[in-house]
């Protein structure tokens, strides 16, 4: 590895700092979770500093997601086509920095319902989330030390066609149909195995596709920023735009056979939200689409 | 019939110029440029001229008409 120039090892160690901001808060997690019962009325002063410490965590968690994004947004277009660590960066940090918002949901029901209700289910999914974005933190630290971006900015237009930016997008907009099809997937078997819960389903299945999407939306206002002074023609050349073409025909023909097993698939099974075949549907043609693209650009020797 | 080139015989003989250097000559990216080469792609005419005109060949000096043989990609 080369040697690291400093605004890397800054870089790694505000990341090091968020992990110990991260070790923080599982630590201040597992008090509270031990501390916060029904029979406590009113939270402990311990609690309440334990908290503004999560705060500043999830503050430090949040600047570091931004930088990172910035990075992992410039490795896109300056490491090698073809390599798929920088479109993980940017799927990773998206979703970790996004994540804060779904801690801070699930803290504040935390803090409204434990009186009453059975708030284990939520500190399950608070916990893991940290370890999510726990995973990330590290990865991202990994991703600081292996490249730097010194010089380079988000919004340079390119001087020229980039196989990078064109591979990356569509690494990005493959990894978020995969992940929409999970959520849809997981979300479907999870409303049947706990029909109580089914009223919260769709509603759970919206949030996780838009999170999902949210990925592919980041690169493709990426893609649309470094391309602004290019006409649309020129954003992509004679051979891009006859891979996408193609990529076009086969999502459309695919996307005829789609809808004719979501028909047949609603009429077997009358009881499927047909928003689940919908979405299904949709999160499978970028799929098809972005995945076809893809093997029309790999390098074979 | 397909139609095959020189190109990278002509890139060697003009300074050993990359892949990347001809794509940014003619406004394409890296990927096109070994696509052609590996004949898994067809250019356009005028990306086509634009090329043997790089190498200021006549055009059929860098590509030509070709038989294709068995296992040879597209």
């Amino acid at each position: 590895m080369n040697e690291m120039t400093s605004r890397q090892i800054k870089l790694v160690i505000f990341g090091g700092v968020t992990l110990l901001c991260f070790v923080y808060v599982a630590v201040a997690f597992a008090i509270i979770k031990n501390q916060l019962v029904p029979s406590l009325a009113e939270p402990t002063l311990l609690i309440n500093y334990l908290s503004y410490g999560i705060m500043i965590a999830f503050v430090v968690f949040g600047v570091y997601c931004l930088l990172m994004l910035r990075d992992a947004l410039i490795q896109i277009v300056q490491i090698r086509s073809g390599i798929i660590y920088p479109s993980l960066l940017v799927v990773l940090t998206v979703l970790g920095g996004v994540a804060i918002l779904a801690d801070i949901t699930l803290l504040s029901d935390i803090g409204k319902e434990y009186l009453q209700f059975d708030v284990a289910g939520e500190w399950k999914m608070l916990f893991g989330i940290w370890a999510f974005q726990t995973v990330t933190i590290i990865f991202q630290i990994v991703m600081s030390c292996c490249h730097d971006v010194a010089g380079n900015k988000l919004t340079e237009k390119l001087q020229h066609m980039s196989d990078s930016l064109y591979v990356s997008t569509f690494q990005v907009m493959l990894i978020s149909s995969i992940l929409g099809l999970i959520s849809i997937f997981t979300t479907f078997f999870w409303a049947n195995r706990l029909p109580e819960l089914s009223k919260y389903a769709t509603g759970l299945m919206i949030v996780l596709c838009i999170l999902s999407v949210l990925p592919a939306a980041v690169i493709i206002c990426h893609l649309i920023i470094r391309n602004r002074r290019r006409g649309f023609n020129d954003w992509f050349d004679e051979r891009q735009w006859d891979n996408l073409s193609k990529g076009g025909m086969v999502t459309v023909i695919t996307g005829v056979c789609f809808l004719i097993l979501s028909i047949i698939v609603s009429q077997l099974a009358s009881g499927i939200d047909p928003g689940y075949l919908l979405l299904t549907v949709l999160f499978a043609e970028i799929g098809v689409f972005s995945a076809f693209v893809l093997s029309r650009n790999r390098i074979d020797d | 019939m397909i139609l095959g080139n020189n190109l990278r015989r002509l890139r060697f003989e003009n300074g050993e110029m990359s892949q990347q250097d001809l794509a940014d000559l003619v406004g394409v990216s890296r990927m096109t440029i070994y696509s052609i080469e590996k004949l898994k792609y067809t250019p356009s005419a005028s990306l086509a001229l634009k090329i043997a005109n790089v190498f200021k060949c006549p055009f059929d000096k860098v590509f030509f008409f070709k038989t294709k043989t068995i296992g040879e990609d597209e």
